[in-house]
């Protein structure tokens, strides 16, 4: 997701960087302590070694399975113990629990800086120790469950307000990513609460929202203080944009949302799309000296005016005000949408495993494979269904599945070993 | 930015502590009106962690009410606002319109979702179904709640209303003794 490797969240480089500055300072390409100089960039101890840092790679995963143990222990703990906790000491563990585990978090990261990754997982403890109090103290006086889930909403909406501005603040992936997971939440609840808005709004949000967090990735890489957000972001941002893609590809989708005019535009889709487009905007202005950059600008903005246009406009000029396609036996230009919507997926694909190739990002080109391979699995028992009967639909499907995954795992392999051949010119 | 860290996790614990110290407020000004409530599963009123309640007024016969006659072409989730006389064992309801009515000491008014109508029946929703309490007090409630061969409890529900038609249960009465949760 980013231009260039960002030292202290790429492992392998970290880990071969590590092997290389050993070889450095024997061949004497490097004093003593210019190598401890190089060390401490990279948050590398002296005679680190690719075997020691997959070793704190592990303390790290361990340190997070620890928060998420210990964040619903307390939960259960204060849930459990509800009678016999008295209301006012109620609130105050929860707030004091909090307190403590960022104190203890920062201390241990910032302060005393030896224990750096407990200490981050102790800060994220503090953010979900923070989100789960304020849904215990609502609890508390009956308030989750007012509204129809209008209290559930604006709970998970504080909680994203409150974890967001942390992540800046301590330049976190994790509380990026969980503060963003969050956001996500809270949008999904909020279209759920939305009963009469059509369903290809919610997804055309779920687009705008990935593309927009797509071009916020492109935006942080390009700046280096938060380079590393842009990990976060563009994953989120993908996941999104392949998730609507996705589900605008089903025939059966626009089958039952495909006559259905948009009447009623949430304004959260009246924000976030324009925000998209102008995010967009901006990383065009911004790129417009790198020529890949721009081309993935372009695309980024093709793709968001071709999903709002298939998601909205489409039906719109094809179809009578008030036509509903389940009294008409499905509109006619169903086919059509989901033919344009699979077109646009396969292309987004494409260009994600390009993107991969260009940046020598495998990550990237690995999930466009995923995101074919499932494409093409879908679209066969999409097709073939009801054509076929069921044994021989899932012989077909084995064997399909069989000679796909033989085709992709060679193409990905050969793909990851150009990749590695190219970063060695 | 490490020095913004203080100020912002200060301002998360104040939120905390600001929440709980308004929700006291609020709920222990509020003026309290108390609702018939009938079982959502005749056999358990327990739903998890929560007891599932469902109210007489939900169900409201809009022959025999004051009502806006646009309810007849409502749609779900529209919202409405139930005007309530105060009464033992429950308030009944006084008057149905779609948007708040002046504000009168003696007639409390929640805020509703419309659901559904048929006929004169409207159906509404409070979003007021759900009491918090302990997973230990499942069985002692349900115990209160199904009693064989007895008749059951009367439960009412203490709601105070916050104001513009907003409110909260407040607590669980089984026969006039509160649930002590």
């Amino acid at each position: 997701m980013t231009d260039s490797p960002s030292p202290p969240d790429d492992s392998s480089f970290v880990a071969r960087l590590s092997t290389e500055i050993a070889q450095w300072e024997h061949e004497g390409l490097l004093r003593p302590d210019q190598a401890q100089t190089l060390r401490a960039r990279y948050g590398l101890l002296a005679d680190e070694t690719p075997k020691t840092l997959h070793r704190s790679r592990i303390v790290y995963f361990l340190s997070l399975l620890g928060v998420v143990l210990v964040g619903v222990g307390i939960i259960l703990l204060i849930g459990a113990n509800w009678q016999a906790i008295p209301r006012w000491a109620r609130i105050a563990l929860l707030v004091v629990s909090t307190a403590a585990a960022y104190q203890t978090g920062y201390w241990m990261a910032f302060q005393s800086k030896r224990y750096p990754k407990l200490g981050m997982a102790l800060l994220l403890l503090g953010s979900v120790l923070w989100g789960a109090s304020i849904f215990l103290i609502a609890q508390t006086y009956q308030l989750v469950g007012e509204g129809g889930g209008a209290g559930e909403r604006t709970a998970t909406l504080y909680w994203f307000l409150g974890v967001f501005p942390l992540a800046y603040v301590l330049l976190s992936q994790l509380h990026l990513a969980l503060s963003l997971v969050i956001g996500a939440v809270w949008l999904g609840m909020t279209l759920s609460a939305a009963a009469r808005m059509p369903f290809q709004v919610h997804i055309l949000v779920y687009l705008g929202l990935g593309v927009l967090l797509y071009s916020l990735s492109r935006l942080h890489s390009a700046w280096r203080p938060v380079r590393q957000f842009a990990i976060p972001y563009g994953w989120l941002g993908l996941f999104g944009i392949f998730a609507g893609l996705y589900a605008f590809s089903f025939r059966d989708f626009w089958w039952i949302y495909g006559g259905e005019l948009p009447e009623h535009w949430l304004p959260l889709a009246a924000v976030l799309i324009p925000a998209a487009l102008a995010t967009v905007v901006l990383m065009l202005t911004y790129s417009r000296r790198d020529r890949e950059s721009f081309a993935e600008a372009v695309g980024l903005l093709a793709l968001l005016l071709l999903a709002v246009g298939i998601g909205s406009q489409l039906p719109s000029l094809v179809l009578p005000a008030g036509y509903h396609p389940w009294q008409h036996g499905g509109p006619p230009h169903a086919t059509l949408l989901m033919a344009l919507s699979n077109l646009l997926l396969l292309a987004a694909t494409v260009a994600v495993i390009a993107l991969g190739w260009a940046r020598h990002q495998p990550g990237l080109a690995n999930l466009g494979m995923v995101v074919f391979f499932v494409q093409v699995v879908t679209r066969y028992f999409d097709l073939l269904k009801g054509m076929l009967s069921s044994g021989l639909m899932f012989v077909g499907a084995g064997l399909l599945l069989l000679v796909l995954g033989g085709v992709l795992e060679r193409s990905r392999r050969k793909l990851l070993e150009a990749m590695a051949q190219r970063r060695q010119l | 930015m490490k020095r913004w860290f203080y100020p912002v996790v200060a301002l998360q614990v104040l939120f905390l502590v600001g929440e709980a110290t308004s929700y006291q407020m609020q709920i222990s000004r509020a003026p309290v009106v108390t609702l018939k409530v009938r079982p959502v599963d005749p056999r358990s009123l327990f739903m998890g962690n929560y007891m599932a309640l469902d109210y007489e007024i939900c169900d409201i016969n809009l022959s025999a009410v004051r009502h806006d006659p646009r309810l007849a072409n409502g749609q779900w989730g529209d919202t409405v606002y139930v005007t309530l006389i105060p009464g033992k064992p429950g308030a009944r309801v006084e008057s149905v319109t779609t948007s708040l009515p002046p504000a009168r000491q003696d007639r409390p008014c929640l805020r509703a979702e419309f659901i559904t109508v048929t006929g004169f029946q409207l159906r509404v929703f409070y979003g007021l179904d759900r009491y918090y309490i302990p997973e230990t007090a499942q069985e002692q409630v349900n115990r209160l709640w199904w009693r064989p061969g007895k008749q059951p409890p009367q439960v009412t529900a203490e709601i105070a209303i916050l104001g513009k038609g907003k409110a909260v249960i407040r607590g669980v009465l089984v026969d006039g003794k509160p649930l002590k949760y």
